[in-house]
């Protein structure tokens, strides 16, 4: 009986002992996406939330069952290569500025135990525990929790370069691009991946690669960063001396983040890469977002901007080309304020620029 | 004691077509306010004009100017510090115009009840495009809820409770005098709330310091869709979403008073009308709230349509066939809508139970001998050599196959120096760990390790339960060691997928050797490829059939000429999974026993493995030697006698190790 008693003390505390300071994100991929943008929005929400709940650390839960690895939307994604695409997209929990330790579990016995003790500790989590319960999730992830954030304190948290590439970005562009304009670009190509997916938001290139040409041309000082899979680019690329390619140095999404956190300038397809450089303070020309997504992000379609973007941070709502691509760039190019990527700034929650 | 002093802050958005009355309102007080503010927000009409032309006229009218729209929260942001008097009303130019006695009626009570939050006065609407007023407490339905005839001068906290047990309380916040006081003390106007920000605070204030009570009609409410509060109210999202952040307010354990007292009087909701119970509905945590308000509001509903079956039957089937099936099918849907909304919860409570077994059943296996924790540290940069100790680790570790074993990996000093993501890449690559966690934080580390139980313990001689990564480790490469490798490197289907594919396409028919070199502490081998290439070159003139892959990351192609002798796979879209399933396939390996090389010399590939930390040793039966320091002439002589083993004497390379199992068997 003592015996049974001390067990069931031993587990209640073990159940409560979660620490009350503490703000936890749950991203369970047997119903969230493994896509970066989701990622990235999800982080940003998390910091949001933790701000308002005076939580000084986030702790992220990272749940992979091997047996059920993805969501139902994501049915390529099998017991047999789930590890590439969670080895792909783990960069993506690195960015946030309040992240103190993730934990990836991947036996449904554990996370069940991690879930029970938070519950029990009544540690404030998202997705709140009824939606996680309800393996409840719209998708595409909106912007309420981060604009209701931005009306409330006139800023919202900002994404840094994944922990530890802030250093490396630095020392990167300095050996190799100092005094450069360093321009990250990412025109979508999902149809030349494995698994090609709404190709009709895919960007034109053959515009693309005029725009690339010109500023060749007439900007010396500038050098393009490619951003994207392997797969995502054709070969012409290589052939223009003023683009680099991450992948083709062996570099990783971690690497591609922190470069596009330290450059100047963010060029690309409404994407992944564009909700990285949506929140973490990099001037930025969004193309060709989809006005279905306007009221998602609270934004009335065609909008200029984002309600918490900077001065130079630009949506554009209709597909793009080579004279409204260069456009955009030559208004940011000029601005005063523009300079030669130097590295990131140091990780931190701070306001948006006015 | 001297007057109150009282603030009248205007606010007006292109509203062109009423400003010159509320203006008039505003001016034309009998007992002047104090301070005048008219804030316009980005106005694009004609109503600047008036207003410069009205502050022109009045000294004490201050005009703020918004440059472009900023919203109603910020306008209230800018225009609320520049109040210095004790009281403070509100208004804005769309909704309200403040009758000529409006502060002579409604100050004197404030003045002798200065606990009092508020003062206000019954509430009169003109409908839209009509200039006569009506009154909201004669007016069928709702004239019950509204009355103020009975109420006193002055009501305390709780007789406001009690009041708005029975009744709504008709606070109209554009027909309200504020303290100032109570206004700072609750914290202002919640942004969240956006049009409904002011009746909030309103209630808040009247529950917690009592109110005033005028019973005349002190202030005109007009009704016009294209009010600031009606357009908000008519974009359904947009309410529901403000509904929801009310009811998140509600929550916080400031408001708690509030919460009861909206429980205790759910006409408080009745502002919000019908979405609110639909939000509330969604929100089972809310559910506190909405079972008294769904009541109220049937009981109201009840009294505005008292409920004649028969007669509304015949009606509704005599006029509207067409509604009542339009009806029908909506019911359907929504009956629909509930009962999956039922099997969701059905479920929801299924997984809840499943995850109270899981968390039990885990509890058992942790008390029982099931887990195992292990930690290792890492101070510095990823280099080579904490990536292969980050291999070492996993084979000095038990091979008892029922372990769990839950790997810590501690990041301390300064974490800006740890680049992740190889090592990231080599945990999900493992078969050893159950699952694994990163600390950032060397005191969340200690905390959250000191709380996880395990049994056995390891014990205080098992160097392997603390491991620090960063040290150089000696690999011990015994029967345990290749078992321990193979468990390490867990076949990944994807990448043995891409390298088949690359070496049928890049290289067919070559004796294919897998080159792993030193690299710089940013993971790039460009330096000691310089050195070698001239070798490599001279070798493959000798053996043109040899084939060199780099498994190392090197520079872009786009800066130097591209190697003729090698293959920088990395460059060519392989990650670092990748690279080591090429390690395993490959003909033969040369270069250091970094975790390419234990994968490697794992998959039992001859060749030659440089490895500065263990003595020199070589098995020819095998055609694999270790080499301390060796030059790339003596790492390329022995890989000639490889080659012509395996090559020239007929003897192929062994095949690659089967797959046996998948990832997922992690």
């Amino acid at each position: 009986m003592k015996r049974v008693a001390n067990a069931v003390l031993d587990l209640a505390s073990l159940i409560r002992g979660a620490s009350r300071g503490q703000f936890v994100g749950v991203i369970d991929f047997s119903y969230q996406h493994y896509a970066l943008g989701d990622l990235l929005t999800s982080q940003v929400n998390l910091a949001c939330l933790a701000v308002e709940h005076g939580c000084r650390g986030l702790d992220l839960y990272v749940i992979v069952d091997p047996a059920a690895p993805a969501a139902r939307a994501q049915p390529f994604i099998t017991p047999d290569n789930y590890l590439t695409h969670l080895d792909n997209v783990f960069p993506a929990l690195l960015v946030s500025p309040l992240l103190r330790s993730i934990r990836l579990i991947r036996d449904p016995l554990t996370a069940g135990l991690s879930l029970l003790s938070l519950i029990a500790s009544r540690v404030p989590m998202w997705p709140p525990v009824f939606d996680h319960l309800r393996r409840r999730m719209t998708y595409p992830l909106d912007h309420r929790i981060i604009n209701r954030f931005h009306r409330a304190h006139g800023y919202v948290p900002t994404l840094g370069a994944p922990r530890g590439y802030a250093g490396w970005a630095r020392r990167f562009i300095q050996q190799h691009y100092a005094g450069r304009f360093l321009v990250c670009i990412n025109p979508r190509q999902s149809r030349l991946t494995h698994t090609p997916a709404v190709t009709h938001r895919d960007a034109p290139l053959a515009e693309w690669y005029e725009f690339l040409r010109v500023v060749g041309r007439r900007y010396p000082d500038v050098h393009f960063f490619m951003l994207g899979g392997f797969a995502e680019w054709e070969h012409t690329l290589l052939t223009l001396d003023n683009v680099s390619i991450p992948r083709t140095m062996g570099l990783t999404l971690a690497h591609e983040l922190a470069l596009l956190v330290a450059s100047s300038l963010f060029m690309g397809t409404s994407s992944g890469f564009a909700t990285m450089a949506t929140f973490s303070g990099v001037p930025y020309v969004i193309t060709y977002i989809e006005p279905l997504f306007a009221k998602y992000a609270g934004v009335e379609p065609n909008a200029a901007r984002y309600p918490f973007a900077g001065a130079n941070q630009y949506l554009v709502w209709r597909r793009e080309d080579a004279r409204l691509l260069l456009r955009y760039f030559q208004r940011i190019y000029h601005e005063p304020g523009a300079a030669p990527g130097e590295g990131p700034s140091p990780m931190r929650i701070a306001p948006a620029r006015p | 004691m001297g007057a109150a002093t009282v603030a009248i802050v205007l606010f007006n958005d292109n509203q062109e077509r009423y400003v010159r009355e509320a203006l008039d309102g505003i001016c034309g007080q009998t007992r002047p306010a104090d301070q005048l503010i008219v804030i316009d927000d980005g106005s694009t009409d004609d109503s600047v004009a008036i207003i410069e032309e009205a502050a022109a006229r009045h000294a004490r009218m201050t005009f703020l100017r918004n440059g472009r729209n900023l919203g109603l929260q910020e306008s209230m942001a800018r225009a609320l510090p520049l109040v210095t008097a004790e009281y403070l009303v509100w208004t804005s130019s769309d909704h309200c115009v403040l009758l000529p006695g409006f502060l002579e009626k409604a100050m004197p009570p404030l003045e002798r009840h200065p606990e009092a939050g508020l003062c206000f006065s019954a509430l009169s609407v003109v409908p839209r495009d009509r200039r006569e007023a009506v009154r909201v407490e004669g007016t069928p339905w709702v004239g019950h809820t509204s009355d103020s005839g009975d109420l006193p001068e002055y009501m305390t906290p709780a007789a406001i409770r009690r009041r708005m047990k029975r009744a709504y309380l008709p606070i109209a916040s554009n027909a309200v005098v504020l303290r100032r006081e109570a206004l700072d003390a609750i914290g202002g106007y919640p942004p969240e709330l956006e049009w409904q920000s002011d009746s909030f605070v309103c209630i808040v204030i009247a529950h917690r310091f009592g109110a005033c009570v005028v019973p005349d009609t002190l202030v005109l409410r007009r009704v016009d869709p294209g009010a600031y509060s009606d357009r908000g109210m008519a974009d359904p999202a947009r309410h529901a979403a403000m509904i929801a952040s009310l009811l998140d307010l509600l929550a916080q354990p400031r408001y708690r008073d509030i919460r009861r007292a909206f429980r205790r009087s759910p006409g408080n909701f009745s502002p919000f009308r019908t979405p609110a119970l639909n939000v509330q509905f969604h929100r089972v945590r809310d559910w506190d709230l909405f079972l008294p308000y769904v009541i109220w509001d049937s009981r109201e509903y009840n009294r505005e349509q008292p409920l004649r079956v028969a007669a509304t039957v015949a009606e509704l089937g005599l006029r509207w066939r067409r509604s009542i099936r339009a009806g029908l099918r909506r019911l359907l849907l929504a009956l629909g809508r509930r009962v999956r909304e039922a099997l969701h919860s059905v479920r929801s409570v299924r997984r809840t139970m499943r995850l109270i077994a899981y968390a039990l059943v885990k509890y058992r296996w942790q008390r029982y001998a099931r887990s195992l924790n292990v930690v290792g540290t890492v101070r510095g940069p990823v280099t080579q050599d904490v990536v292969r100790s980050m291999v070492a680790w996993q084979l000095v570790m038990p091979l008892d196959g029922r372990l769990d074993i839950q790997g810590h990996l501690c990041i301390e000093g300064d974490t800006d120096q740890v680049q992740l993501d190889r090592l990231l890449s080599l945990l999900c690559v493992s078969g050893t760990f159950a699952g694994f966690d990163i600390f950032f934080d060397r005191e969340v580390a200690v905390r959250e390790l000191a709380r996880i139980p395990a049994t056995p313990e390891p014990r205080p001689e098992s160097h392997w339960a603390r491991f620090d990564l960063c040290k150089p480790h000696a690999v011990a490469l015994g029967t345990e060691g290749t078992a321990g490798l193979q468990r390490a490197f867990l076949p990944l289907f994807d990448g043995r997928r891409t390298v088949t594919s690359f070496l049928k396409v890049a290289h067919p028919r070559a004796f294919v050797v897998a080159l792993s070199l030193p690299e710089d502490d940013d993971g790039f081998a460009d330096e000691a490829l310089g050195k070698w290439l001239p070798h490599l070159h001279r070798f493959r003139q000798n053996v043109p059939r040899v084939a060199f892959c780099l498994l190392n990351r090197t520079m872009p192609s786009q800066d130097r000429d591209e190697p003729a002798d090698v293959s920088p796979v990395r460059s060519l879209g392989f990650g670092l999974s990748d690279a080591v399933a090429l390690a395993q396939a490959a003909d033969a390996f040369v270069g250091r026993l970094d975790a390419f090389g234990l994968a490697a010399i794992g998959a039992h590939r001859p060749g030659v493995y440089i490895d500065p930390t263990s003595g020199e040793r070589a098995d020819a039966g095998r055609l694999v030697w270790f080499l301390a320091d060796p030059s790339p002439e003596q790492c390329l002589e022995l890989l000639r006698v490889v080659v012509r083993e395996r090559l020239h004497n007929g003897r192929r390379s062994p095949t690659s190790p089967p797959v046996t199992n998948g990832p997922g068997a992690a």
